[in-house]
């Protein structure tokens, strides 16, 4: 089955939105709990002192995961680095998603950005395994240059074949800004993972920005560094 | 020894021995993972970063005094000797790579006695060595306002005082709120120092060799080439070497601890050697003994003056800024790291290594290392910092006490994880069983 990674500021107070958990309700999750320090912290000293409170609200979680539908497990990570942390274990529990929680209930209409250097094939994969048979109908997206080259088509045919109610939409001007405006009229995103680049490193990675423009849950394709299965 | 499985403290505290599987990218324990997130750059930062501080500009003038240019050797043989105390405690930091450094070798090595002095003693000697480091940053400080043309109304001891006082105020405030990229700032510091210092030395060189004639007095005083002046000024600053062992206080943070944490002791320990014995070498060719012995502790300022007129003395003074600057910060951030490691066995009260919830810093740690150096700067002298040296038990004795372990059945585990990288390093353990 399909893994998605979904991580929380366990201790931060940060937690996980009825409607995430009930999108991945078809997927496999991983919880992880990470808890961001400053140099001048040993990660072990954090641990001694909030790891039990960590893990008890983790335990938490991956139970309303578990009742929502998917098999959910949990990991626990003391770091200076949020994003080596993420990266690592997703790679270790096989992730083929990331999941950035949102605040609102049930998602009915689902944006997938094909927007940038993804895999366009990979996330239609995945947003067929996200979908199941489940009535969720999806608005295909790209922007900008990327628009032209039939990769909307392609998707199309994959999600038409898996009988998902299916929709295309070009987007105008750039591309970043196209997508912020056709997530208003949608409750779930599903994106890819664009390379970092210059923007990423001044204003925060685009899904980050993407989620914080989006009051429902956004999903980050993970790319297959070496084109082997992810799953 | 083994016995610390069962004490506790006088609170009921007993020792934090969840057991752990090391590997590259991360600490499993049982209740959570911690990454390790330190690469080579950051663990040299520390390495030399903490070194150079202690004696770059002041050793030389001292050094060349004595023996003239002959002191390029006794630095030599200084870091040839650091080098070889920097093998054994790199192995024995890749074999436990845990944070609290010396600390943690000992008390795994010869107990929780021995353990509790030494830790202590680490903790007290980088109070020590952080205030001393603070003095010197205060007479830097003096000395560029001098060469700024500042009249100084008060007594001199007094200013540096009130300086160092202000520094250790600022460099605990600024760790205990966790400024991020503190760490960066400290690479930052360490790499524009180290420009600084190899533009001045290609300079000095320069000069040395006859390509360039600034108009040094030829040299009257005799270099003294003999061994014994040779190995007894070695002897004095070989302290000066003293603080790659810092290095092993983040080795829990360090990413591939195996290949990382040898590099990165053993590369400071080099880059620092190169760097004295250049900045020796050019200090006796620009001065000779005589002039050396008279501008004694600040002789590197006239030779930055004589090289480079007043540019040049400017830029001694921001180099000795900046080396004492990294030296007591990294000193800050190792004391708060040393203390952690015994208060985790139950040796200190756990509130010592209590982590601010505001901030996530280790405030009352951190507080125990700023307290008493913002103390003992405050020390009108500022000179009692020099003793810290001697009140810290020099890395080499610490390193190789482990080596001599009596215990057979601990010898083997040192014995079995010589090898860095070999695989998890499973030492740590036997101490239960013992």
């Amino acid at each position: 089955m399909t893994r998605v990674l979904v991580p929380v500021a366990v201790l931060d107070g940060e937690t996980v939105s009825a409607g995430l958990m009930e999108l991945l309700s078809t997927m496999d999750v991983t919880v992880l709990g990470y808890h961001v320090l400053p140099e001048q912290t040993p990660p072990d000293q954090a641990r001694s002192q909030f790891g039990d409170r960590a893990t008890a609200a983790l335990d938490d979680l991956s139970e309303e995961f578990r009742n929502a539908g998917g098999a959910a497990d949990h990991r626990l990570v003391f770091t200076q680095n949020r994003d080596q942390s993420i990266d690592r274990v997703a790679e270790e529990v096989g992730a083929s998603a990331l999941g950035i929680s949102g605040t609102t209930g049930d998602v009915e209409q689902l944006l997938v950005s094909l927007t940038g250097d993804v895999d366009v094939g990979q996330i239609a994969a995945f947003t067929v395994d996200l979908i199941g048979d489940r009535e969720i109908a999806v608005t295909l997206f790209a922007a900008g240059d990327d628009a032209g080259d039939g990769r909307l088509g392609t998707a199309a045919e994959t999600l038409d074949a898996a009988g998902i109610e299916t929709e295309t939409r070009l987007g105008d001007g750039p591309a970043f800004d196209a997508l912020i405006d056709a997530v208003s009229d949608h409750d779930g995103i599903v994106m890819g993972e664009p390379a970092a680049s210059l923007s990423s490193f001044l204003f925060g990675s685009e899904a980050e920005r993407v989620a914080s423009a989006s009051v429902g849950p956004v999903l980050v394709v993970r790319e297959d560094d070496q084109g082997e299965s992810s799953e | 020894m083994g016995s610390a499985d069962a004490g506790e403290n006088v609170a009921g505290e007993t020792p934090d021995l969840s057991e752990t599987i090391e590997t590259d990218e991360v600490t499993v324990t049982e209740t959570g993972e911690l990454e390790r997130t330190l690469g080579l750059s950051g663990g040299l930062a520390i390495g030399i970063g903490t070194m150079i501080g202690a004696g770059i500009f002041v050793f030389p003038g001292l050094a060349g005094a004595e023996v003239g240019t002959a002191a390029t050797a006794s630095f030599a043989v200084g870091g040839v000797i650091a080098l070889l105390v920097a093998l054994p405690t790199s192995e024995l930091a890749t074999a436990m790579p845990k944070s609290g450094g010396g600390y943690y070798f000992v008390s795994r090595g010869l107990g929780t006695l021995a353990g509790t002095i030494v830790g202590l003693s680490l903790w007290l000697g980088l109070v020590f060595a952080t205030a001393f480091y603070l003095v010197g940053l205060g007479f830097y400080a003096l000395d560029g306002l001098a060469e700024a043309g500042v009249a100084i109304a008060v007594s001199e001891g007094l200013l540096v005082s009130v300086l160092a006082v202000i520094a250790g105020i600022g460099f605990t405030v600024l760790n205990v709120t966790g400024t991020e990229n503190a760490a960066k700032l400290q690479n930052g510091i360490v790499a524009l120092l180290l420009s600084m210092l190899v533009a001045f030395l290609a300079f000095g060189l320069a000069e040395s060799f006859g390509f360039v004639d600034t108009g040094t007095p030829a040299a009257e005083a005799r270099d003294t080439w003999e061994v014994v002046p040779i190995m007894s000024v070695a002897a004095l600053v070989f302290t000066s070497y003293l603080g790659f062992a810092q290095v092993a206080t983040v080795a829990g943070e360090m990413k591939r601890p195996g290949r990382n944490l040898p590099l990165a002791m053993i590369g400071s320990v080099l880059i620092v050697t190169t760097m004295y014995v250049l900045t020796i070498f050019v200090a006796t060719s620009v001065f000779d003994r005589a002039a050396l012995a008279a501008a004694g502790e600040t002789a590197m300022v006239e030779i930055g003056r004589q090289l480079l007129g007043t540019a040049g003395a400017l830029v001694i003074i921001a180099g000795g800024l900046l080396a004492t600057m990294s030296s007591a910060n990294a000193s800050i951030l190792s004391t708060s790291r040393a203390i952690y490691g015994v208060s985790k066995d139950a040796l200190l009260p756990s509130w010592a290594a209590r982590i601010n919830l505001k901030y996530g810093t280790p405030h009352v740690a951190l507080g125990m290392a700023g307290g008493p150096v913002i103390v003992l700067a405050a020390t009108p002298s500022g000179r009692p910092a020099r003793g810290g040296r001697f009140l810290s038990p020099p890395d080499h004795v610490r390193a190789d006490l482990c080596r001599t372990d009596r215990d057979p059945s601990r010898r083997t585990g040192v014995v079995r994880s010589r090898f860095p990288g070999s695989g998890r390093p499973d030492y740590p353990r036997s101490r239960g069983a013992g």
